[in-house]
């Protein structure tokens, strides 16, 4: 058995054939064959210029970002020598074709900037071929971030408490936000009554709720393997990166309201019988608000912006001005 | 080195909420582990850092690690026994066809593969599940339970007091279990583990005639661990199993998680194996 091929075989199956990638990149490279420079614009626009309410143009973004979201991990996967380097199979020109135009280009490094995407483009075009001097020593953390990726896509990716974190209303009987979400959380009595609700009678809030605590465990998680992985700085930045938009891009308003939500606790009154309850309290909040700061850090970006910025530097024509290095 | 392939959800189950992950050996040995949770645990959460200790430990290279879910906070203990027992029996009479469709082109099996010898890993009311689907399975004369080992953290099998766990896991917030009293919850769980119940008494009863002359021997736990404050379930030994082990300064909650400075519950399932 070649096992980085088993290992590229099973990211693809999770990460494309599983999800809207494969669609997406039929999609695009029709498009991209076609020459239909100006449909591509238009689905592929910035949404604070033009709203995108199409139900068929938001399900075919959605895809895309599917596809995005693949290119990320297979570029985590190539740097720490999990897979081989891209060959010549159709599934690697596909992608470099789908990478290069222009139109797309714009959308994951001017619209929506991702890095990723940008350092698999490059190393596509034979311009960063950096890979881990010792994979064996990150099997275990790569298998580790797979794991803790799938749950993070499977519970959270697509939830309500990352739609609030992001400003979003969700539209239920009611219109909920994440101060509602503050506001339950106020209320042990009607906080404990409603985590314990099964996932069938759960309401909008509800599932936010749930989804609060799994993504403070998910964060608990992931602030682990990034201190595990201090000796890989590029393999450390390139994981955080690829929750960047979360911790990056909108990271400060996630620390602060989900700071705000979690200082609701400390105003929690434990029973008589439980004198350290307090200290718990306490402990857990300042814990859970000590890692959101190391995740929404500027620092753990450094490594993979130094990358980037040396390759445009040293291949002024491909690189992109408008891209998102700071 | 990588000695086990990426965690995947392993498509054989009916059921579509709880998921079975599975971590399947690069060189495979005929041989696997199964995890299952205890109330109101994850198929995999639950066993903190044992899928990521395992593969690295010498004895686990070839073995094929599932961790099996089910909902363990909500569901009658005889149907989840029931599907547990489907489960294996589908794993065990079509082995071959169930895990090349989980795995990649690159790592497919050939005809003939079949698993020798399972070691079940259980913890709390995993436990309970557990002997009722092998009593079971043993009845119906499915040769597969003689493959099976047992090897038991905190077993429930005696009883086990479970709402106040209930609200901890509910929430993932730890702290929110001192807030019991706020709690309103309901579970068939709650009566069917306590001490004395008719299910636990016929367990026991069933399980002592099926050992009669020593048949059976899978029925009989390898190994019982027992944590040293333990607050949720009885430790007192069921039938013939051997007599517990306690691992020191454990709670009923971390005495099945290993850590990496903490690999007590590892080199007992080392010992199984």
């Amino acid at each position: 058995m070649s096992l980085a091929e088993a290992n590229f075989q099973d990211i693809v199956a999770a990460y494309y054939e599983s999800t809207g990638a494969a669609r997406a990149a039929r999609y695009l490279q029709d498009e991209i064959d076609l020459k239909h420079t100006g449909q591509l614009a238009v689905l592929l626009r910035d949404y604070r210029e033009r709203e995108v309410d199409s139900p068929t143009e938001i399900e075919l973004r959605a895809d895309v970002d599917d596809l995005m979201i693949c290119c990320d991990i297979l570029e985590i996967a190539i740097a720490a020598g999990f897979i081989g380097m891209p060959n010549g199979t159709h599934f690697w020109v596909t992608t470099n074709d789908i990478l290069e135009n222009p139109q797309v280009q714009q959308y994951y490094m001017k619209f929506y900037p991702l890095k990723l995407p940008q350092l698999l483009r490059f190393r596509l075009r034979g311009l960063y071929e950096q890979v881990a001097d010792d994979p064996n020593a990150l099997v275990r953390p790569v298998m580790q971030f797979l794991a803790m990726d799938k749950r993070f896509m499977k519970t959270l990716n697509d939830g309500y408490l990352l739609r609030m974190l992001d400003a979003f209303e969700i539209k239920g009987i009611k219109d909920w936000d994440f101060e509602d979400i503050v506001k339950i959380v106020g209320q042990p009595e009607e906080f404990v009554r409603r985590i314990l609700l099964p996932p069938e009678k759960r309401d909008i809030p509800d599932q936010a709720l749930h989804e609060f605590s799994l993504f403070l465990q998910f964060s608990f998680e992931l602030h682990a393997l990034l201190n595990e992985l201090n000796e890989f700085p590029l393999i450390r930045s390139e994981m955080w990166s690829h929750y960047g938009y979360w911790f990056e891009i909108i990271g400060d308003e996630v620390k602060d309201q989900l700071g705000i939500a979690l200082s609701q606790f400390l105003n929690w009154t434990p029973g008589s019988n439980t004198p350290k309850a307090a200290g718990e309290i306490q402990g857990y909040v300042r814990k859970a608000q000590d890692v959101l700061a190391a995740l929404t850090s500027p620092t753990n970006a450094l490594a993979v912006d130094s990358v980037l910025k040396e390759i445009r530097t040293s291949n002024p024509e491909n690189g992109d001005k408008r891209g998102f290095v700071r | 080195m990588q000695t086990h392939l990426v965690a995947r959800s392993f498509h054989a189950t009916l059921k579509p909420d709880k998921d079975v992950q599975v971590l399947f050996a690069i060189q495979p040995s005929s041989k696997a582990v199964l995890f299952i949770h205890g109330f109101s645990g994850d198929a995999i959460d639950t066993w903190s850092e044992f899928p990521l200790l395992l593969p690295i430990a010498n004895r686990c290279h070839g073995h094929d690690l599932y961790f099996y879910g089910y909902d363990g906070l909500r569901a009658d203990l005889t149907s989840s026994a029931a599907l547990f027992r489907d489960f294996l029996d589908r794993l065990f009479s079509r082995t071959i066809e169930l895990v090349n469709t989980n795995l990649p082109p690159a790592a497919q099996r050939p005809a003939g593969f079949t698993y020798d010898q399972m070691l079940v890993v259980a913890h709390s009311l995993g436990a309970v599940i557990t002997r009722r689907a092998l009593l079971d399975a043993t009845r119906l004369g499915r040769d597969w339970a003689a493959k099976i080992q047992m090897l038991l953290f905190a077993p429930a099998h005696k009883g086990a007091n479970v709402a106040d766990l209930a609200l901890e896991a509910a929430s993932g917030f730890k702290f929110v279990r001192l807030f019991s009293a706020l709690a309103r919850f309901e579970s068939p769980l709650i009566d069917q583990l306590k001490p004395g119940s008719d299910i636990l008494k016929s367990l026991l009863e069933e399980t002592q005639r099926a050992r009669a002359n020593d048949a059976n021997p899978h029925l009989k736990a390898r190994k019982v661990i027992i944590a040293e404050y333990e607050k949720i379930v009885r430790n007192e030994t069921f039938g013939d199993d051997p007599p517990p082990e306690s691992i020191p300064n454990t709670t009923h909650t971390s005495v099945c998680k290993p850590r990496a400075d903490f690999r007590r519950p590892l080199e007992f399932l080392e010992e199984c194996l």
